[in-house]
């Protein structure tokens, strides 16, 4: 049966046309079989260029179009469209690319235009394959789970919750607010953090969209976007929320201690214990394995001090079952652990402290209760800040840290104004990156403010009499530097949290070459991801400050919000198809496929695809040795077909048979220059 | 799992001793069946049999230098779902190694079976059977081509000549034909504890396998040095597209070497469905663009795609070359290939149950040589 193709060459103004005579291919692509129509026009994508391709479908009665044009991560839909508008099928549609594929990569103008013809004729051989493919509409549920309770999570719930959505936020460690409930002030204005975050905190506790689920783990997602079922393990707390007044006077009591988490080492918690007094929530925490009552049923001092009866040692852990929407991932960061950098002998000399530890040292709750002093209780007189520890370091992180600079500088401001004017503070720095609204400002500010500058990564730090010595060179001045310093605050680079490829796992995600969450495309998706339904938020898809995480966290919360306020979600019809009288059954695809889309149907012993969240990939496609496996859209037959015009297999011969008996079709090939596109 | 039993043969012959054994084992209450090569019509190939009557054994031969079929595909449709019964398979080593990639690809399962596997002295291609056996008698062809490979003055298949595997892998009770006196008695071997239960139910006196490692290494350094010159020559032959093309230029698409592949799975071969059913103006196309094409046409293409699907798994039984009704080296070439196939992902198929076919799972960092220019 003949086709009608309509073929469509895009100038794209100079780019295309100014290596590839576009109207010379579009006189080719008329002469091949089936073509009862060819142009070309300098800006397809326009609305006259779109309109054009939607009267030659209804004029000339077009049962397929090729679009040669730019790549169709920018255009297919478009085209796919303008086909639809014209109730034409959208995969009868084949885009192909001479832009990026040919005129951008090809010097010669005669090679160009040739290959474009190659590229086209191509495309017409494939199009003649194609089908009509349909979309599927699936409903979207209307909750939303954020895991991660760091201020982006914090974000991210909040606003989804006022959407009117539910959210489910679930928190791994005893209470929220992440590494932002740990500092003491905030670059460049200088809040307060708790001041700024308390708040927040507490608008989640207050917000009954929220439900908060802390001291829990997102163990297990199954299904796909929209139809999300989550298991969340809830581990024993030990202490009944319900009824916890969070009065604290458990905290007193307990003869069991534990060096604190939250205090990065420096203090020591008990093993019921909270991260700070304005801790959200604030009921305490068992820590069960070291607990005496229940590592060795001895003590349990905690339970009878407790006026209201909330300890309960025979907690156990369970698992919750949430059918959520969508999924917002705000895992956040690990701090790097400098220790492997043995030259700054971190661990090794008592005042090197990590850029965390330093924010504990500030903070008013935290082990010095916000006195900057030595280990043995003194004032520091001098201290050196080390940038760029373990960041732009090909042995650790290639990548920049992005916060460094900034918080460096706040420490510069916060030592002067704590310790007092006369602290010498000397900053080792490779570049200065001030580079967010108010940064610059406060790099000028600082400068002013006494601090020296030296530009050069120290090779090592050693204690001499006593006394810590800096050991690099100022690469500004060419010289060798040793610096006797009270105090070194090592700079360490924000890194993928430990469990990130077994976060990945569990969520689908992909992470990049730095270990973080992958986002969908680095300028235009950076909140999406490749899998549907699961967005990015924070630090856990790179390096932020807050003021990125937070605007972060509110795009993954839109983008969460959209999903759920449409109400449903159009799933492509691209699929891989298992044809069941073909498969034999040995499950090779099922294990290849990197979605867990194939399932195996024990009774027909075949193998099916759950097209909902199937992406399309052609994993088992291509292993497939019968081909009952096929990408829709991606058939053998397609493929064979596209190769055939790639290598120019159907030269200008028509078959006999389907030439007109009366006048040649006249091919309307249109070379007049339209008006520039606005 | 050492116990080494010893087949007595008497004044008949290890023929029938054999047929004894098999019988002995059917009549284990556990077996309802052997599959076991029988000569059914007196004259003809033996062909595999299920026998689930003791006294249709008697024209059983595992011994026949005959290898119409490779069972592998057999035993498949026996163990694919549930039988209910188990039963026994008398099979030769490729056999077996194939029946393993079968199994590792859902197409057959080890739960109901018991592999009996034969030391393989090789056999003739169904042709040279024929001729081998003439009019005579089939079981005293049997013994005279045992006579005469120990002379080893026999022109067995090119696939069996170059075959390195002549000792059974994965078989659950292992006749150890080589190297033994069979003018006396074979040995027989339990390697695994359910032939050991089954081995040590019929009672057989003990013995030691003497002589035998000997002759299977005297058999693997043979057929190794044969299968390197097989290597070199089928390269020479086929190094570039117009040398393969020739060396495949009688291939008809009649398709018997699939057929006859006891890996070759699928249900449809993609070669028979619609990708292939070309138009009547691609064939005038593709003429046109050359001047000429050869109909039948696909011929290297077919050749290479089951090459692309199979060469992982093929153990080089040669039935492909068996089945080629115009004499095409199809084995050589697969072997060939498959050597270089299976050695980059270090594979080789029928070794274990537990390897996965190497195409079959992703691994992280693989053929780095490969792929670093893309990091």
């Amino acid at each position: 049966m003949a086709r009608k193709i309509g073929v469509y060459v895009c100038h794209c103004g100079s780019n295309i046309a100014g290596k590839v005579d576009c109207a010379n291919v579009a006189e080719f692509a008329g002469n091949i079989k089936d073509v009862v129509v060819s142009r070309d026009y300098q800006f397809m994508c326009s609305d006259p260029g779109q309109e054009m391709i939607i009267r030659d479908i209804r004029q000339y009665g077009l049962d397929r179009v090729v679009v040669a044009s730019c790549s169709p991560r920018l255009h297919e839909k478009t085209f796919q469209k303008a086909c639809a508008r014209a109730g034409l099928n959208p995969y009868l549609m084949q885009h192909c690319c001479i832009r990026e594929h040919c005129s951008w990569t090809t010097a010669d103008p005669d090679e160009a235009t040739a290959k474009a013809r190659h590229i086209v004729e191509a495309a017409v051989e494939r199009v003649g394959e194609h089908g009509e493919l349909f979309s599927r509409e699936v409903e979207v549920l209307p909750d939303v789970m954020v895991v991660g309770a760091g201020i982006a999570g914090i974000q991210a719930a909040l606003d989804i919750a006022k959407s009117g959505h539910t959210v489910h936020l679930v928190e791994q460690s005893p209470s929220i607010g992440g590494h932002m409930a740990q500092f003491d002030k905030t670059f460049p204005t200088l809040d307060c953090a708790a001041c700024i975050s308390t708040p927040k905190m507490v608008a989640v506790s207050q917000e009954p969209n929220i439900n908060l689920l802390t001291w829990s783990e997102v163990e297990e997602v199954t299904g796909f976007v929209g139809n999300y079922t989550v298991t969340v393990l809830r581990k024993p707390r030990y202490v009944n929320e319900t009824v916890c007044t969070g009065c604290g006077a458990c905290l007193e009591k307990c003869p069991t201690k534990a060096i604190s988490e939250f205090n990065e080492g420096l203090g020591k918690r008990k093993a019921i214990y909270r991260n700070s007094p304005q801790a959200v929530p604030n009921t305490p925490v068992i820590d069960g394995t070291i607990c005496k009552k229940i590592t060795k049923d001895k003590c349990g001092i905690c339970a009878t001090i407790c006026p209201t009866g909330a300890i309960d040692y025979e907690m156990k852990e369970r698992r919750e079952v949430f059918h959520v929407g969508s999924i917002v991932l705000a895992t956040g960061y690990d701090a790097m652990d400098p220790t492997p950098l043995r030259e700054y002998g971190f661990g090794k000399y008592d005042n090197v402290y990590t850029a965390l530890q330093f924010e504990r040292l500030n903070n008013a709750v935290g082990p010095t209760e916000g006195r900057i002093v030595l280990k043995n209780g003194e004032k520091p007189e001098s201290v050196a800040i080390i940038h760029c520890v373990g960041s732009r370091d090909k042995n650790y992180h290639e990548y920049c840290s992005r916060t460094c600079c900034m918080y460096a500088l706040k420490y510069d401001h916060l030592i002067k104004d704590k310790v007092g004017h006369d602290t010498k503070v000397y900053n080792f720095y490779i570049d200065m990156r001030c580079f967010g609204k108010g940064y610059e400002e406060f790099y000028k500010r600082v400068q002013e403010e006494g601090v020296t500058f030296i530009r050069g990564r120290p090779s090592e730090i050693v204690q001499e009499d006593g006394r810590l010595v800096v050991v690099g060179e100022d690469t500004l001045l060419g010289m060798n530097v040793r610096l006797p310093v009270d105090m070194v605050i090592l700079c360490t680079a924000m890194e993928p949290r430990k469990d990130v490829t077994e976060v990945a796992r569990v969520f689908g995600v992909a992470q990049g070459q730095d270990g973080f969450f992958l986002e969908e495309h680095p300028k235009l998706g950076p909140v999406s991801t490749a899998t549907d339904g699961v967005f990015l938020a924070g630090t856990c898809q790179g390096p932020k400050d807050i003021p990125d995480a937070v605007s972060h966290a509110s795009g993954g919360a839109a983008q969460a919000i959209a999903l759920a306020a449409k109400g449903t979600v159009s799933i492509s019809p691209t699929t891989s198809w298992i044809n069941p009288d073909v498969c034999v059954g040995c499950q090779v695809c099922v294990g290849l496929c990197a979605y867990s889309a194939i399932e195996f149907d024990e009774r027909r012993n075949i193998a099916v695809i759950n097209e909902a969240m199937c992406k399309g990939c052609g994993s088992c496609a291509g292993y497939c040795p019968s081909g009952a496996a096929q990408i829709k859209h991606f058939k053998e037959t397609q493929i064979f077909n596209e190769i055939d015009g790639l290598l120019g297999m159907i030269p200008d011969w028509r078959p006999p048979m389907e030439e007109p008996d009366a006048e040649p079709v006249r091919i309307p090939v249109q070379t007049d220059q339209p008006e520039k596109r606005a | 799992m050492a116990t080494t039993a010893k087949i007595q043969i008497d004044g008949s012959g290890p023929i029938p001793a054999l047929q004894g054994f098999l019988r002995g084992l059917l009549e284990n209450e556990t077996l309802g069946g052997i599959m076991v090569p029988v000569h059914l019509f007196g004259k003809g190939l033996p062909m595999p049999t299920l026998v689930t009557d003791p006294e249709q054994l008697s024209g059983a031969d595992p011994l026949a230098p005959a290898f119409p079929m490779n069972s592998a595909k057999l035993l498949s449709r026996l163990t694919r779902g549930q039988s209910g019964e188990r039963i026994a398979a008398v099979m030769r080593p490729c056999e077996i190694r194939a029946f393993v990639e079968l199994v590792k690809l859902n197409q057959g399962s080890m739960d109901d079976i018991i592999l009996v596997g034969m030391d393989c002295m090789g056999a003739f291609d169904n042709v040279a059977y024929k001729q081998f056996l003439g009019d005579d008698e089939p079981f005293e062809k049997t013994m005279e081509f045992y006579k005469m490979s120990a002379n080893g003055g026999v022109d067995i298949a090119p696939a069996c000549k170059a075959c390195e595997y002549p000792a059974p892998a994965n078989a659950d009770i292992v006749i150890g034909v080589a190297g033994a006196d069979l003018s006396d008695h074979i040995p027989v071997m339990a390697t695994s504890p359910r032939g050991e239960s089954l081995l040590n139910g019929l009672g057989l006196p003990e013995t030691s396998a003497a002589g035998r490692d000997e002759a299977l290494e005297a058999m693997v350094a043979k057929r190794t040095a044969t299968r390197d010159e097989m290597f070199e020559r089928t390269r020479a032959a086929t190094g570039t597209l117009s040398d393969l093309s020739e060396y495949l230029s009688a291939c008809v698409n009649c398709y018997n070497c699939r057929v006859a592949c006891p890996v070759c799975y699928c249900k449809e071969c993609v070669f028979n469905t619609d990708v292939f059913e070309h138009k009547p103006w691609q064939y005038m196309g593709w003429a046109k663009r050359k001047g000429s094409l050869k109909m039948p046409t696909d011929t290297v293409f077919y050749h290479l795609t089951r090459m692309a699907h199979m060469s992982m798994a093929c153990v080089g039984c040669g039935q492909c070359s068996n089945a080629c009704p115009n004499d095409i080296p199809v084995m050589e070439l697969f072997r060939t290939v498959a050597a270089r196939t299976q050695e980059s992902f270090d594979y080789v198929p029928g070794r274990s149950l537990d390897e996965a076919p190497p195409l079959s799972v992703f691994k992280e960092d693989e053929f780095q040589e490969t792929v670093s220019h893309m990091v």
